[in-house]
């Protein structure tokens, strides 16, 4: 596989975020509401500036499958780490990344049904508000299962490609990562959706990550010793023939 | 899980007075952890400023005796643990898993008073639900309390090195390594301990 291609999927994570962030704005998730809000306020959140914020919905689903092609090299990584001659913590990797893109999806839909008809009954509207709300803090597994897989494979790597740090601050932001995951405990706080720890720091750490691990598998994709995709080898050969 | 020694870093020998203690990438996760539990710190002590009263109220609710025990018992633990390390680092591996092993106990019985407090607190009628200050000491201690977990199963992987055959520099920076994480554990306990127990 090319370079060029590599390259890409590396900085996928970083345009992920990048396009995460601002969709977030244009559909007013952030700053986040407060799960206080009466159903009618929230109704009236969901119907102003719907143009706006429908186009930041299509930006956000749009955003999500960035992931994919991200978690896929650092599952190749993974591969090339690891002694065996099987890869459990890459295909970890692999399902934490489908899942991460799923974590994104379905909120997504359920912001979508929430602005779709301004002129339904306000207690629907704040239903479908904190369907969106709570998956899309709550939600910790897929980036906890990446967190540590990366971090487990790098502290754990028989073929040294990423620096021992990196597993460190992998199992620090699996650690981050769990803040959110009682979101539905609270209404307000530092816990809640819009809390400072469940999701300021969450997503900063977030963000921070997918920044990180792409400039680092971008450094690995330019690195010279046998990093490129096709020094990975197949399941039915001995690992011994890697090219170390 | 193999531990490979980067090539870069410094040997235990090399130059005691200078090195990083345990391995560089370790103090990543250390200081992270350190910096978001101090803003925990700053986010109980914001909120109450805001509402001492209520917070007064519900502190007096604690059992300041079983958080003095689990205070003197994290502490003892971590003396067992620096001792141990440093026979280790000192090149007498032989005796230290004793140690470690009693810091380990004193790690569990850190966990069962915590179970003990937790029960009478539930039996009390009081939650993670049950106001400000409840949902702060259940939050805090609760994550605390994992940490202490993780740290539980370090120490045992530590004792199983330490009792294996092959003993070399590696192993003694993984005991090392591993010491650092169990003081991080302790430090933010006696924080988490004034915090909660004994400031009013």
């Amino acid at each position: 596989m090319t370079q060029g291609i590599q390259k890409t999927m590396a900085v996928s994570g970083a345009a992920f975020v990048l396009l995460l962030f601002p969709a977030m704005i244009m559909i007013g998730l952030l700053p986040p509401m407060s799960p206080m809000r009466t159903a009618n306020e929230v109704a009236q959140f969901w119907s102003t500036n719907t143009g706006l914020k429908r186009l930041g919905i299509v930006l956000l689903l749009a955003a999500s499958g960035l992931q994919a092609p991200f978690g896929a090299l650092i599952a190749i990584r993974l591969r090339q780490m690891g002694a065996g001659r099987y890869s459990p913590l890459a295909y970890t990797e692999l399902v934490g990344t489908g899942l991460a893109v799923v974590a994104i999806l379905m909120p997504t839909f359920a912001f979508a049904a929430a602005s779709y008809r301004p002129e339904r009954d306000p207690q629907i509207t704040q239903a479908l508000n904190d369907l969106g709300w709570l998956p899309f803090i709550m939600n910790w597994p897929p980036a906890v299962i990446q967190a540590l897989a990366i971090g487990f494979g790098i502290l754990g790597a028989t073929h040294e490609i990423w620096p021992r740090w990196l597993g460190y601050f992998n199992v620090w932001c699996g650690f981050i990562f769990l803040a959110g995951g009682l979101a539905v405990l609270f209404k307000n706080g530092v816990f809640a959706w819009n809390g400072l720890l469940a999701f300021w720091l969450a997503a900063v750490v977030f963000g921070l990550w997918f920044l990180i691990m792409s400039w680092q598998l971008w450094v690995s994709v330019a690195a010279p010793e046998g990093n490129s995709v096709s020094s990975a080898v197949p399941e039915n050969e001995p690992r011994s023939q890697l090219r170390q | 899980m193999t531990l490979i020694r980067q090539s870069g870093a410094p040997g235990t020998s090399a130059d005691p007075g200078r090195r990083v203690p345990g391995e560089e990438g370790i103090w990543v996760f250390v200081l992270g952890d350190m910096t978001v539990f101090a803003l925990f710190f700053a986010t109980f002590m914001y909120s109450r400023g805001k509402n001492h009263a209520v917070f007064a109220r519900d502190h007096a609710e604690l059992h300041v005796s079983l958080g003095t025990v689990n205070t003197v018992l994290l502490l003892s633990s971590s003396l067992l643990v620096v001792l141990a390390v440093q026979r280790v680092l000192g090149g007498r591996h032989a005796g230290a898993w004793q140690l470690i092993a009693g810091g380990l106990c004193c790690g569990a019985g850190f966990v069962a008073v915590k179970a003990v407090e937790w029960t009478q607190l539930f039996a009390a009628r009081k939650g993670v639900g049950s106001g400000e200050f409840f949902s702060y000491y259940f939050m805090f201690t609760g994550i605390h309390l994992m940490h202490v977990l993780i740290g539980l199963a370090v120490l045992s992987r530590l004792i199983v090195v330490i009792r294996r055959a092959e003993f070399t520099d590696k192993q003694a920076r993984l005991c090392e390594t591993g010491g650092i994480f169990w003081h991080m554990v302790d430090l933010l306990w006696v924080v988490l301990f004034a915090l909660f127990y004994l400031v009013r």
